[in-house]
This record gives structure tokens, C-alpha cells and sequence, in this order.
């Protein structure tokens, strides 16, 4: 299982590989694009929030792709808007045979209508997380189009990964691991991403709320009031790496590293983590040999405790019966 | 233009004896306070959330399908993505619907590609691509790009499915201050047409905030678990700074969007949802809302810049496939 890492700074490139990364992933921006369709139209999903998650222009990418072809790994370029229409579908194809040219591995695409384009220009494809890969009918749709790999949502538990992996073997699974958790699915949310502004999923998070509640009782019970607290403290960070040893053993391909916007001193000691992990996991006969040897870096293991920084829960913390009332009794 | 009233009870079906009232009064209601007098279609299952459609009780199905029957207006199937584990038992619970009720379910609403083909292979219904097909970017946190008059843009998968006979109708949400369906109507003149009023989807996931209320900490918000179904008995409103609200129900947001219009188009759906039968409305008068309990903005977040993760941008960069 390869680390798959967000160039989101050049100048990290060769550490990035040093550290063992084996996989990059890059967005850009395009004057071109926005000459062509307006500021508020999407190239990716990142687009509003302009240089600050797309630093580079196409141009840049190009020179990136060369780069990291000549560093002997490989690069996907992404293109996972919400939707396109025909007209910007169009314009994203003179990008493709581009990329391919300049020795880009593949593109990562949102839509189904860009699949058999990106295919037809050399490039592998990748279906996006925006594509919401739920099930394996959804893997293999994608699949038959013409998809060598698919992105598997982040709010996708492990033991369906796993299930996917054995439905669908003809297709390379690509998973969150690092970073950045949500509230939401990407391929569900349709809030603008503008700079300057709060992604949809920050505000509701911090928004004022009332709560409509029906029942025995007034008001919120304790147990309503706490979820309401922790649901603001979930996955401000997310981590997986407890989930590495099944992720190698079910054979996925690719353990993404989130972060287009983030500091990549924290990307690299990310990769680092995973790539240590999936050296031990390779070692351990077991689940349980993995979890007593495996290294947690320390500014990850003090979110371990409560299990809302896990993408994998489940590995440390298996649900139980328990369950708590939703209004105050009366 | 004439519009069709349909009525919307996907999701929501469950919670009418929660609140005190039948599925027809629920549905009253709902037409009411959309200002319609009657209803031709119902829409029932669950347009956005696995575990309301796998737990919806048997009796609350049975009166749905009654109602169809007693006032001889046909059923739409609704039926949500479902994730590997409970796929197979979604396909259990489709065919055993499908097989009881087929004499007024006369078509499905799905929501995947992996869907479409499952239901065209086995029954041989009419499909429509449900609101999770039309991924049109929507916000009304921006006014000025809410306050337009929208040319409704088809998902080019939409036109070959529809080409190839797969689709026959497309549901559509009101996602800006007026809607404008001509193109739309332009490509695909015989297509089905259903926009769903008054509350427009924006955003969802497989992790619930509500279903996580009766667990322990360590047990919260794990993706599509299992629940008691308590999207029946809570709801969330938001009142976000820029003067924009937003409702959750279930594991969606939505956001109100009562004065769309519906421009240049041929006749059309309007499949009403009753949200604001079962949640206050600023502006309604409501005769059984439930009990309000504010929380401000401050109670939750506390500790959130300590737990911010190296970002650069740690306002804006929330959010998204990055």
C-alpha cells in the first residue's frame, strides 16, 4: 500500500520522496478557466479557495509531472469539480492529452462523462471520492467505463473496504487515511469552497442551532447536550494508521494523505508515519501483533483517546449495546 | 405552466406518529401548507439515508401504500445509495416492497449508478435519477450567486441514460431564487420533470449526528450505524452569520427556499416535503411545533484551535476533497 501525498509545496517534492512517497496528487488553477467560465466556476474542488489550495498554474504542473517522472514515481492530476457541463468537460480534455504527453500517470475525475475521455487520452483514470463509490455496483460501473482505480469515500468503514476489495479485485482501491476529516461526504456536499469564507461543514459546526425535539420531557437530555458538544470536536484531525495492517492485508492499493492546503512539514511527518506502519504491518503475523508494534507518532497518539480523530474507529473502539435517551425525562 | 402536487414524505414518513398525527394527516398538512388542495403522487423511502429506509417500520410502509390505494394515487419508490454492508440487504428490502405494493408502486427514484442498473435488470419500472444525480454547486450563504435566475444544466450522464431509455423522469432541487428548466425541457422534451419544494438538499454523509446521541463517546458518528430512527423526534435548524439558515433533518442539510419560481418549462412536479409541518418556521404559523432547545455558537467548539491540524489555512480549508 503505497502513501498517495498532496504536492501542496514544491520545494518538499524530494523529501516527499526520501520519506517514501511513492504516489503524488496535484491541483491547478487556470486563468484560462476562469477567463473562459467565471471566477465562481469549479476546475476542481478546491478552486475557491484559489492559490491557497491550487499554488500552481497548469504550466507549474507540467514542469511537477516532469519532475516527479524523472524521481521515478508517479503523479495524478485532479479534476473533481462537483459537476461540469458539457462545455467545461470539453475544455478539460485539451488538459488531458497535455498531462499525458508531459508523462502524468493518470487523472483523478469526479464525473462519469470524463472517464472515457481521460482513457482515450492515455491517462489512467481514477474515480474521485466525489464520486461516491459506496458499494461495489457503484466500483464496477466505474470500472466498465473505463476506471482503473476508485477513491473510496471517507465515511466508509473497514470492513466494507475489505468487502469491496474481495467484490471488485479487478479494481485498485485508493482509501483516506491522513488528515482532515468531515462531517460530510464529498460527493454529497454541494456548498461553494470560496476564499475567505467557511466551507459549509465549518459553519454548521459552529453555526447557532436550535434543536426541534418531540417527546416525554422538555429540553435536550445530557446525552443530547454532550453529542451536540462532541460532534464539534469530531475529526478536526483523523488519522487511520490503526487500520493499516487490514488496508495491506486486503490488498488496497494506495493510503491517501490529505492536505492541499496544509503544512507540509506536517504532510511529510504523515508519510513517514504511514510508511513506517505499512513496513510493520508487512512484518506482523496478525492484527494484534500489528496494534501492540505500531508506531504512533506523538502528535497523533494524543487524539487516540476518544476515538473521534479515527477514519477506523472500529480497529481500537468495536461498538457495544450501550445506548442513551435522547430527551430528558420528564 | 401547471405543476403537479406530489407529496414527499422519503425520510420523514416515520416521524408523523412521533409527532402526534397519521401519515394522511402528515400529508394534509403538507399540501396545505404548500397551498395545494390535493396530492396525485406520493413519494415514500428515503432519498438520502440508508438506515431510514432499512429501518422505517413495517407499519408506517403499510399506511403509506394504504393511503396510495384509498385515495388511487400512485407511489414512487424512493430509494437512497446504500454502502457495501447493507447492499444486499437493501435489494432484499426493495424486492420485498416492490412484490407487496407493485399495484401503485409505478416507479423508483434512485440515487446511483450501481442503482440504475440493479433496478432495470429486476423490475422493469420506470426510474427516475433522484436529487443526488443533479450535483449543481448550491449556496445561499452567497446572495449573489443564489439570487439568479438558474438555467437548470442536465448531468451529461442523465442524457445518455435517458438516450438509452434507462431514466424517464429527473428530480431536481430548488437551488436559486428561480429556476429555469428550457434547456432542460430543449434536450429531452419527454423527460419527467419533479422539483422538490420547499427546502433545497445541500449536503449529507453517512455519518449521523442524531443517531449518535444514545452512544458513548468512543462509539459517535460511526458511518451509516445502526439507529432508533431518532431523526423522527429531533431535528437541527442553524443560523449561519451571513443570515442564512439551514436545516438538518436526518443525516441531510437543507436549506429553505420557499420563493423559488419555476420558470419556462412545461408541466412539471412539485414534490412538497414536510418540513415545515414538523419543524417551526420562522414565518409559518405552526398549530403542534415541537419543543425548541437553543444552543449557542460558543457550547460546542471549545478547544478547536488546540485541535486544528497544521493548516495553513484553518478557517476556509475545512471541508472538501482535498
Amino acid at each position: 500500500m503505497n502513501p498517495l501525498v498532496p504536492v501542496n509545496d514544491r520545494a518538499y517534492l524530494e523529501r516527499y520522496v526520501a520519506a517514501g512517497g511513492e504516489e503524488f496528487y496535484i491541483g491547478f488553477h487556470d486563468p484560462a478557466w476562469h477567463e473562459r467560465f467565471g471566477d465562481e466556476a469549479d476546475l476542481n474542488r478546491m478552486t475557491g479557495f484559489r492559490r491557497q489550495a491550487n499554488p500552481y498554474c497548469f504550466e507549474d504542473v507540467l514542469s511537477i509531472v516532469d519532475e516527479v517522472r524523472d524521481l521515478g514515481k508517479r503523479i495524478y492530476v485532479t479534476f473533481n469539480a462537483s459537476a461540469y457541463s458539457q462545455e467545461r468537460l470539453d475544455f478539460l480534455f485539451g488538459y488531458f492529452e497535455r498531462l499525458h504527453a508531459a508523462g502524468a500517470t493518470g487523472a483523478i475525475v469526479s464525473v462519469p462523462e470524463a472517464v472515457e475521455p481521460t482513457a482515450d487520452s492515455g491517462l489512467e483514470v481514477v474515480a474521485s471520492t466525489m464520486c461516491g463509490v459506496y458499494n461495489a455496483d457503484i466500483a464496477r460501473f466505474y470500472r466498465d467505463l473505463g476506471c482503473g482505480r476508485v477513491i473510496v469515500p471517507r465515511d466508509v468503514g473497514l470492513a466494507e473496504i475489505e468487502a469491496m476489495t474481495e467484490a471488485v479485485p479487478d479494481v485498485e482501491l485508493e482509501v483516506f487515511l491522513m488528515r482532515n476529516g468531515c462531517v460530510f461526504a464529498d460527493g454529497f456536499c454541494l456548498g461553494r469552497h470560496f476564499q475567505g469564507r467557511n466551507a459549509l461543514c465549518w459553519d454548521v459546526r459552529h453555526a447557532e442551532r436550535e434543536f426541534y425535539t418531540v417527546g416525554h420531557g422538555g429540553g435536550l437530555s445530557r446525552a443530547a447536550r454532550e453529542n451536540n458538544e462532541t460532534y464539534g470536536r469530531f475529526h478536526l484531525s483523523a488519522c487511520g494508521l490503526c487500520a493499516v495492517y487490514r488496508l495491506e492485508q486486503a490488498g488496497v492499493t494506495a493510503a491517501k494523505i490529505v492536505g492541499r492546503s496544509d503544512d507540509p512539514a506536517c504532510v511529510l511527518r504523515d508519510i513517514e508515519a504511514v510508511v513506517r506502519n505499512v513496513e510493520i504491518a508487512k512484518r506482523c503475523a496478525d492484527e494484534q501483533e500489528f496494534l501492540a508494534r505500531m508506531s504512533v507518532p506523538p502528535e497523533r497518539a494524543r487524539d487516540c483517546g476518544d476515538s473521534l480523530s479515527c477514519y477506523y474507529p472500529e480497529v481500537r473502539f468495536p461498538r457495544t449495546a450501550r445506548r442513551e435517551p435522547l430527551v430528558r425525562a420528564g | 405552466m401547471q405543476s403537479v402536487p406530489a407529496c414527499n414524505v422519503a425520510d420523514t414518513a416515520a416521524a408523523a406518529r412521533a409527532h402526534g398525527m397519521t401519515l394522511p394527516l402528515l400529508v394534509e398538512r403538507t399540501m396545505q401548507a404548500a397551498g395545494r388542495r390535493s396530492v396525485k403522487r406520493l413519494y415514500v423511502g428515503s432519498n438520502l439515508c440508508s438506515q431510514y429506509f432499512l429501518r422505517q417500520p413495517e407499519q408506517v410502509w403499510r399506511e403509506a401504500f394504504s393511503l396510495c390505494r384509498r385515495e388511487r394515487i400512485p407511489a414512487t419508490l424512493v430509494v437512497p445509495v446504500f454502502s457495501q454492508k447493507d447492499l444486499a440487504e437493501a435489494r432484499r428490502r426493495i424486492d420485498e416492497l416492490v412484490s407487496a405494493h407493485r399495484d401503485v408502486v409505478d416507479e423508483i427514484t434512485v440515487n446511483d449508478v450501481g442503482m440504475v442498473a440493479h433496478c432495470l435488470d429486476r423490475y422493469g419500472l420506470p426510474l427516475n435519477a433522484g436529487r443526488l444525480f443533479s450535483k449543481e454547486p448550491r449556496d445561499p450563504r452567497y446572495l449573489e450567486l443564489f439570487e439568479t435566475r438558474h438555467a437548470v444544466g442536465v448531468p451529461a450522464l442523465v442524457t445518455e441514460l435517458f438516450r438509452h431509455g434507462e431514466l424517464q423522469g429527473l428530480e431536481l432541487d430548488p437551488t436559486h431564487a428561480a429556476l429555469d428548466l428550457s434547456e432542460l425541457r430543449g434536450l429531452m422534451p419527454h423527460l419527467e420533470v419533479g422539483v422538490h419544494m420547499p427546502y433545497c438538499y445541500m449536503s449529507t454523509g453517512s455519518i449521523c449526528e442524531l443517531a449518535s446521541i444514545s452512544r458513548p463517546v468512543r462509539e459517535k458518528f460511526r458511518p451509516n450505524a445502526s439507529c432508533s430512527l431518532e431523526c423522527t423526534r429531533c431535528a437541527v435548524g442553524y443560523r449561519l452569520p451571513y443570515g442564512a439558515r439551514l436545516l438538518k433533518f436526518g443525516r441531510a442539510v437543507y436549506f429553505p427556499n420557499h420563493d423559488c419560481t419555476v420558470c419556462e418549462g412545461e408541466d412539471f412536479r412539485m414534490i412538497v416535503s414536510p418540513f415545515d409541518v414538523l419543524v417551526p418556521r420562522r414565518d409559518a404559523r405552526i398549530e403542534h411545533g415541537p419543543t425548541v432547545a437553543r444552543l449557542d455558537a460558543g457550547e460546542p467548539v471549545r478547544g478547536f484551535e488546540a485541535a486544528s491540524e497544521g493548516r495553513r489555512t484553518s478557517l476556509a480549508a475545512e471541508g472538501g476533497a482535498r
